[in-house]
C-alpha cells in the first residue's frame, strides 16, 4: 500500500524578478484509496507593463479545488478571482445546479475587496462565489484539512494567516504578508497567538521574504502618526494635499488621529496664551479619487468607521468628506487636508490637480479664496515604488513649478520626517517568528520562504538557520511532498513557469472585455512566450442588450470579421513593428504556430 | 421601457445628472433608494439587495472619479 502524502506547490509568488500573483495549493492524497485533496491559499495577479508585455496583469494557473483562503485583500492576493469566475464559468455553473459552491474563506475586509474586484470586472451577481468569514482564533474545517487562522499585522485591515493541518497530521503555517509591529485598525500580530499555534507542532512554516534584507523590525503607524504631527506643525496657513495609497486603511485612521492630536494640542497652546476655551477645531479630511471612496466604504461596512474610533480615542469629532461634496467647497482652504490617490504620478487625483484638471480641487480657486500668499503644502505619504522614480519625481516637480511646497520621501535615503511605514516583515520580524516556532514547536520546523525575490528568500532562510531551523527555498511550479515533517521528494514541473495572460482587449477598466492566454515564462532568458488561447464563456447580458455588447468591434460582427480575414490575406507582409504594435489583440492561428513550436522545442530536450 | 435596478450603469448617470453632489462615500443604502425613487425613468418595484446597491454606487463613484481602480499589491506597495 502506498503511503498518504502531504504536498505543497507554488502556482505563482516565488517568482524570480517580480513580487505577486499568489497561489499556494495544499494537497493531501491517501494512501489507500488513492484520493487527493487539495485546498488552496490565496489566488492573485502579477502586474506589468501592458506596452512590454501585451498583457494587464498574469495570473497563476487556474485552482484544481473548490475551495481558496484568503490572506489579505491586496490584489497580489485576491485579483485572480474574477478571472477564475470567467474561465471556470461553464464548470461552476454545472456545479451550482448540483448545489456544489466555488467558497472563498476570507475576512470581512478581503471579502469588500473581492465583491469590488468582481462587480468591476462584470461578473453577475448570480455568479458570485459563497463567502465564508474566516475569524481569527476560530478553527474550521475543509476538504480534510483542518485550518486555524490568525491574525497578523499588515497594511490593510483583516490580514490573517493560516495554520493548515494535513489529515496525515502534518501543520504548516502560512505566515501571509506579514509584520509584527501593532496595527490601529482590527487585531494585529500577537506573539502569544503565534506560540500557542507553535505548541501544537509547525512542520513546515511559510514566510513572507518581501523586506527581509531591511534589517531590524518594521516600524508601526505610531511612527508615521509622530513623523505626520512634526508636518503639520510645518504646514500652517495653508491647505495641505497628500497622497495615500487607498487601501492603505491604517494609514487613513493615522492621518485623522495626527489632525485630531494636532488640533488639541493647538487648542491647549491658545488656553496657555490665555485664549477662551474652545473645541478642538481639526482640518477637515477630504478624500478625492474613487478608489480612496470605495475603500471607505469597504471600512464602514467592516465597522471601521473613523469618526466614531477618532472620536473614541481622542473625544474630538473629525469630519470625513468626499471633495465634491458642499461641506468640502465650504470649507476655508487653510482648514482643507486632502487625501488623494495617485501617489506614484499615475493618471489619478494628484496629477490632475498639479496640471489642473481636478474637477474638485484648483490651485487657483484656493489661491483666490485664500489669498496668492497663502502656501499650499502637497505630501505624499507612501514612499515611491521601485519603477515609479520618474514618475514620481515629475509629479513633485510640477507642483514645485505651481508653487506649492512639497515633500516627498525618497526610498533610497533618509528622510526627515517618517511619513510611510512598510506593510512587510523586515529581517528582525523574520528573526522573531522563527525563535517563537523554534522555542515553542515539540518538533522540527522547516521554513519555507515564499513572496519574496531569490536574494529575499535567501535572507530568510539564512535567518531561519540562525535560529536553529532548517530552511529550504523552492522557486514556483516546485511540487513537495512530505510525509509527516520529513520532506520526501520535490519535483521541478518545468524550468519555464506557465503563467495566464490577462488582456482587455478594450483597454477600458469600465467595460473589460477579456483574453485570456496561456504564457509560458523563461526565467533565465526572460522570455515569455503565448502558447495558447482560452476559450471560455462570456457573462451572460440581459436579454435585451447584445451578448457581445461590451466586445471591441471586430470582434462583434462576424461578416465584417471575415471581411477583415479576408483583407488580412490580401495585404502584404508585415512588418516586425506592426506586428508588435498588434500584440495585444488575440490571434489564434499566431497562437497555434507558437504552440507548436513550443511542443518542438520541448521534444528536442527530450521532454 | 423603465430604468431598473439591474441598469446598474443608466441609474448611476441619472443620479449624477441629479445629485452630483452627493458624498457617495458614507451614502446609506436607504439613501439611496430614495434617490432612485426620485427619477422619472425609474420604473421597479422590487426591493434590491445590498450588492446591488453597492455595485449602482460604486458604478456613480467612477462617473463622479473617472479613474482607474489602484491596484493595490505587493508588486507595487510596501
Amino acid at each position: 500500500m502506498a503511503e498518504s502524502v502531504t504536498s505543497w506547490k507554488s502556482a505563482g509568488g516565488n517568482n524570480p524578478d517580480h513580487i505577486g500573483g499568489n497561489g499556494y495549493e495544499f494537497s493531501y492524497t491517501d494512501g489507500e484509496t488513492g484520493e487527493k485533496k487539495t485546498i488552496q491559499v490565496d489566488y492573485g495577479s502579477l502586474f506589468c507593463d501592458k506596452k512590454q508585455t501585451g498583457y494587464d496583469c498574469f495570473i497563476p494557473t487556474l485552482p484544481n479545488c473548490d475551495d481558496i483562503l484568503i490572506t489579505h485583500g491586496h490584489e497580489d492576493h485576491i485579483g485572480g478571482i474574477a478571472h477564475l469566475m470567467n474561465l471556470r464559468r461553464k464548470e461552476l455553473e454545472e456545479k451550482r445546479a448540483r448545489g456544489e459552491n466555488l467558497t472563498i474563506h476570507c475576512t470581512p475586509f478581503a471579502r469588500e475587496m473581492i465583491k469590488k474586484d468582481l462587480q468591476g470586472n462584470g461578473i453577475p451577481k448570480e455568479e458570485w462565489p459563497v463567502f465564508d468569514i474566516v475569524e481569527p482564533g476560530k478553527p474550521f474545517e475543509v476538504n480534510g484539512f483542518k485550518i486555524e487562522p490568525f491574525a497578523i499585522s499588515h497594511s490593510i485591515p483583516d490580514a490573517v494567516g493560516y495554520v493548515i493541518e494535513s489529515p496525515d497530521g502534518t501543520r504548516m503555517m502560512t505566515t501571509g504578508d506579514f509584520k509584527t509591529a501593532q496595527v490601529p485598525l482590527g487585531q494585529g500580530w500577537d506573539d502569544k497567538q503565534i506560540a500557542e499555534l507553535a505548541k501544537k507542532g509547525i512542520d513546515y512554516l511559510f514566510i513572507d521574504s518581501t523586506s527581509s534584507i531591511q534589517q531590524g523590525e518594521t516600524i508601526g503607524e505610531a511612527e508615521v502618526k509622530t513623523g505626520l504631527k512634526e508636518i503639520l506643525k510645518q504646514s500652517q496657513g495653508g491647505p495641505v494635499i497628500s497622497g495615500v495609497i487607498s487601501s492603505s486603511c491604517h494609514r487613513l485612521h493615522t492621518i485623522a488621529l495626527a489632525l485630531a492630536e494636532e488640533a488639541i494640542e493647538r487648542e491647549q497652546k491658545f488656553r496657555e496664551e490665555g485664549w477662551p476655551a474652545a473645541e478642538p477645531q481639526p482640518r477637515v479630511m477630504i478624500l478625492d479619487g474613487a478608489s480612496l471612496l470605495l475603500a471607505r466604504r469597504a471600512m464602514n461596512a467592516c465597522g471601521y468607521k473613523l469618526e466614531d474610533i477618532i472620536k473614541k480615542e481622542t473625544g474630538v469629532d473629525i469630519k470625513i468628506v468626499a471633495s465634491n461634496s458642499k461641506t468640502a467647497h465650504r470649507t476655508p482652504p487653510d482648514q482643507r487636508f486632502y487625501v488623494c490617490t495617485g501617489t506614484q504620478g499615475e493618471e489619478a487625483s494628484l496629477l490632475k490637480i498639479a496640471e489642473g484638471r481636478n474637477k474638485e480641487i484648483s490651485l487657483d480657486e484656493m489661491r483666490a479664496v485664500g489669498g496668492e500668499d497663502m502656501p499650499i503644502y502637497v505630501y505624499d505619504l507612501q514612499s515611491c515604488i521601485p519603477g515609479s522614480e520618474a514618475k514620481h519625481q515629475a509629479l513633485e516637480e510640477k507642483f514645485k513649478q505651481a508653487g506649492c511646497k512639497t515633500y516627498f520621501p525618497s526610498r533610497y535615503k533618509p528622510n526627515e520626517y517618517t511619513v510611510h511605514a512598510s506593510g512587510h516583515a523586515s529581517a528582525g520580524d523574520v528573526a522573531k517568528i522563527c525563535k517563537i516556532c523554534a522555542e515553542n514547536s515539540p518538533r522540527p520546523t522547516m521554513v519555507v520562504p515564499i513572496h519574496g525575490d531569490p536574494q529575499q528568500r535567501r535572507n530568510v532562510m539564512k535567518i531561519a538557520q540562525e535560529n536553529d531551523l532548517t530552511a529550504c527555498i523552492f522557486p514556483n511550479m516546485v511540487e513537495m511532498n512530505s510525509l509527516g515533517n520529513k520532506v520526501i521528494s520535490w519535483e521541478v514541473a518545468d524550468k519555464s513557469e506557465e503563467w495566464i495572460g490577462v488582456n482587455d482587449l478594450n483597454n477600458d477598466f469600465r467595460r473589460p472585455y477579456y483574453m485570456y492566454d496561456k504564457v509560458e515564462y523563461d526565467a533565465e532568458t526572460k522570455q515569455r512566450i503565448k502558447t495558447d488561447t482560452y476559450k471560455y464563456k462570456k457573462a451572460p447580458r440581459k436579454p435585451k442588450e447584445e451578448e457581445n455588447a461590451d466586445a471591441p468591434k471586430e470582434e462583434i460582427n462576424e461578416t465584417e470579421k471575415k471581411n477583415v480575414s479576408a483583407r488580412k490575406k490580401a495585404e502584404p507582409k508585415r512588418s516586425e513593428k506592426d506586428d508588435a504594435k498588434a500584440q495585444p489583440k488575440a490571434d489564434k492561428n499566431n497562437a497555434d504556430v507558437i504552440a507548436q513550436e513550443v511542443m518542438k522545442r520541448k521534444r528536442a530536450k527530450g521532454k | 421601457m423603465g430604468l431598473n435596478w439591474s441598469d446598474i450603469d443608466n441609474l448611476a448617470q441619472e443620479l449624477e445628472k441629479r445629485y452630483p453632489e452627493t458624498d457617495l462615500s458614507v451614502l446609506e443604502h436607504d439613501e439611496l433608494r430614495k434617490l432612485v425613487a426620485g427619477i422619472d425613468e425609474f420604473d421597479d418595484k422590487t426591493v434590491p439587495d445590498d450588492d446591488t446597491m453597492e455595485s449602482v454606487i460604486r458604478a456613480w463613484i467612477y462617473i463622479q472619479f473617472p479613474e482607474e481602480p489602484e491596484k493595490v499589491g505587493s508588486g507595487n506597495i510596501d
